[in-house]
């Protein structure tokens, strides 16, 4: 259960961001095409998130991965964790 | 009594074989200070126990139970890195209850340096308050073995003789090894002091051995 919140934790400063540039991006593509595609949001929502990710916590922040290898998830598990939410999440946004 | 034992371990960086076929034990109820000069391989070795980097060769058991990686059993090994470790972007309560057991959470919360941060997030701490608190979260964790690097690094002298005495009280239960630059203070609470060498482990029984091998300036009697 620790573990399951501690990804959740992790993942939480990745979505607030992650999602306003992916909705960027969707009103970027609504001015050049103009039509807004949610498609094109949840598509953008998941290399956005893996990117913020890469930039958070691999350039900015490395010793979070500490904290949460204290508690036994390791980065890779971080990473898998990232990328299947962010598809999740995405997912759903293109379905809308 | 639990055991920690790590043997065979070699890391090299680049050319440079910082680590050289180390030696190490620690049972609860032991203070082992780990010295060395800068560069030397403490932080290193700290992590290569802990399981976060890897090492050209290495043998690591707790107990009855091997392995390379000891971070996944989180009641085996905590370890505190030198620079601070906390999510920035939760609140400090959220924090402890994701850190530790709710028996643990409680004592930390209601410590007399951690009841008035509650509410507030690491960013919003200074350096010295998130020392004191990432150093009680892995102390009174539930793992048999804690492994701090400079644990008195920027720290005001409350904060130290508090961390002393919480790492003294733990030590009942738990095995320490400490890695900092204040000897004095390692050298006050620790049971055995090794010294990172040339790539070897040392046993240091006191001042005179941390001159010897080059640790600390010799100093003449009486003048220190």
């Amino acid at each position: 259960m620790r573990k399951i919140k501690g990804v959740l934790v992790f993942y939480g400063k990745l979505l607030v961001p992650s999602i306003v540039i992916s909705m960027a991006i969707g009103f970027l593509g609504f001015l050049i095409t103009g039509k807004f595609s949610f498609t094109t949001v949840g598509l953008g929502y998941i290399f956005i998130a893996l990117l913020f990710h890469y930039f958070i916590y691999e350039i900015r922040n490395q010793d979070e991965y500490y904290f949460y290898r204290n508690i036994g998830i390791s980065r890779l598990a971080l990473w898998i964790s990232t990328f299947a939410i962010s598809v999740f999440i995405g997912s759903v946004i293109a379905m809308i | 009594m639990s055991h920690l034992h790590v043997d065979s371990v070699i890391k090299s960086f680049g050319d440079k074989q910082v680590l050289t076929d180390i030696f190490l034990t620690c049972s609860t109820g032991e203070i082992i200070g780990l010295l060395g000069k800068n560069g030397c391989g403490k932080s290193t070795l700290l992590k290569i126990i802990f399981g976060s980097i890897p090492a050209e060769r290495k043998f690591a058991k707790v107990d009855n139970t091997v392995s390379s990686t000891l971070f996944r059993n989180p009641y085996a090994v905590k370890y505190l890195p030198q620079h601070s470790f906390l999510p920035n972007h939760v609140i400090i309560s959220t924090v402890i209850g994701l850190f530790c057991s709710k028996k643990v959470a409680q004592q930390v919360s209601d410590h007399k340096f951690i009841r008035p941060l509650l509410n507030k997030k690491s960013k919003q701490l200074s350096g010295g308050e998130r020392r004191i608190l990432e150093i009680l979260l892995v102390v009174y964790s539930d793992a048999k073995f804690i492994l701090i690097d400079e644990p008195f690094n920027g720290v005001a002298p409350v904060y130290k003789d508090e961390i002393k005495r919480i790492i003294r009280e733990q030590s009942a239960y738990k095995g320490f090894i400490i890695t900092d630059h204040d000897y004095r203070n390692i050298l006050d609470i620790s049971t055995k002091n090794l010294l990172l060498f040339d790539g070897g482990i040392k046993e240091v029984k006191g001042l005179q051995d941390l001159e010897y091998w080059g640790y600390k300036p010799a100093v003449k009697h009486g003048n220190e």
